[in-house]
């Protein structure tokens, strides 16, 4: 009877180990662009884009979600690294980021003039958050190509984590269409979407990341 | 065994994973073998706080973890400790296989998860284990293995102090490591 060692051995190949920040910050790069890339031909650029576009906190609200999405994406590729160390510092990172966020869509309302929190509560809303779950679809796909190639040990965590990052990076798509600088809508509608998405994966995390 | 042996042998495992990682085929087979009595131990013991030890079961269990090692040896990160590594994939695998034999008449898995809520190997338990299993095997074959696996030394180095030839030092520890697996399998450890 052959050894089940020798299968294993004469199948052995040189791996690449990759870090799970280097693979983040790549994943960023294509998650923060193609959604924007994606809004201005499918959707358009939004109409008041000469205005907004010369207000430094609409693109500090940008700066906050690339953060979010960076900082979410190298929370779950770090924990689909079996044995990893992770801080609480790297696990409260995409809700201090998310935090961020809302600080800044207060900023941006102030420098807008765009209203209270309240007036931003509209329902009509909502569509920015099935386009913001729209534009997230591509790079939470290839994000989880990733994760499945890796060896996910907790895969609530990781679905969490997921979904905050492709949720985000459908955020900065749909910025470049929504022309809303009203705090409550970019809180609730944008930042919902991206907390809705991690909590609606979260169910189907061991299927989704099953290895 | 103090705390400065239980580094260096996951030093010495770390270092013939990150051969294994380059392609060494030879490291990777020591690797595996030394892999195959821990995980062995594990599922022994995980299987008794069940209730549930069978022999057959924990040389599956066993299987599906060096195969998982075997295909998800890239996310092995070599300026990380190995151990913490291996018991991590261990662990989600026994769990996993737990689960997907619940479904099944023949063999009842009821209570894995619970099985392993409290640390499977604590410190104390894991040399304790060892030592007895070690002390089951012949005193030269014993020296050999704790020279070659234990302390580092070479097949070559233990040869020399040894006075026996390369080969024959492959030989003993490999029938050594493969004896230590069966009795780990058939439990003969408490």
């Amino acid at each position: 009877m052959t050894d089940p060692l020798s299968h294993l051995v004469q199948d052995l190949r040189p791996v690449v180990a990759r870090p799970a920040g280097v693979t983040a910050a790549a994943w960023l790069v294509f998650a923060a662009v193609t959604p924007v890339v994606l809004t201005v031909i499918g959707l358009g650029l939004r109409g008041n884009f000469e205005v907004i576009g010369g207000d430094a906190t609409f693109w500090m609200g940008l700066v906050a979600l690339a953060g979010v999405i960076f900082t979410a994406a190298r929370l779950g590729l770090t924990l689909a690294h079996p044995g990893a160390r992770v801080s609480p510092a790297m696990r409260f990172s995409p809700y201090a980021a998310l935090v961020l966020y809302g600080v800044f869509a207060l900023m941006h309302q102030e420098a807008e003039a765009a209203g209270t929190f309240r007036d931003g509560l509209d329902p009509a809303g909502v569509g920015c958050c099935l386009g913001i779950a729209g534009l997230s679809i591509l790079p939470g796909v290839v994000l989880l190509f990733v994760l499945k190639k890796l060896a996910v040990v907790e895969p609530l965590a990781v679905a969490t984590a997921l979904g905050l990052a492709m949720g985000a990076a459908g955020a900065i798509g749909i910025a470049f269409h929504c022309e809303s600088s009203n705090a409550g809508h970019l809180v609730v509608f944008h930042g919902g979407a991206m907390v809705a998405l991690g909590l609606i994966l979260r169910p189907f995390a061991r299927q989704l990341l099953r290895w | 065994m103090g705390i400065e042996a239980r580094v260096h042998r996951d030093t010495l495992l770390a270092e013939a994973m990150v051969k294994a990682q380059k392609g060494d085929q030879a490291a990777y087979r020591e690797l595996l073998e030394s892999v195959r009595v821990i995980v062995n131990l594990y599922s022994a013991r995980v299987l008794k706080r069940m209730g549930r030890y069978d022999p057959g079961i924990a040389e599956d269990m066993t299987q599906e973890v060096l195969l998982a090692l075997h295909q998800k040896r890239h996310t092995y990160d070599p300026a990380q400790p190995f151990l913490p590594w291996l018991f991590s994939i261990t662990r989600y695998k026994v769990i996993d296989y737990g689960r997907r034999e619940r479904r099944r008449p023949t063999h009842s898995m009821e209570g894995i998860e619970e099985a392993l809520a409290a640390p499977v190997f604590s410190e104390a338990g894991t040399e304790r284990d060892l030592e007895q299993l070690l002390s089951t095997l012949p005193a030269r074959t014993r020296e050999l293995l704790e020279m070659v696996k234990i302390e580092g030394l070479s097949t070559a180095e233990a040869a020399a102090r040894t006075r026996l030839s390369e080969s024959n030092v492959k030989v003993l520890v490999h029938r050594a490591l493969k004896t230590l697996r069966g009795r780990a399998v058939k439990g003969e450890v408490t």
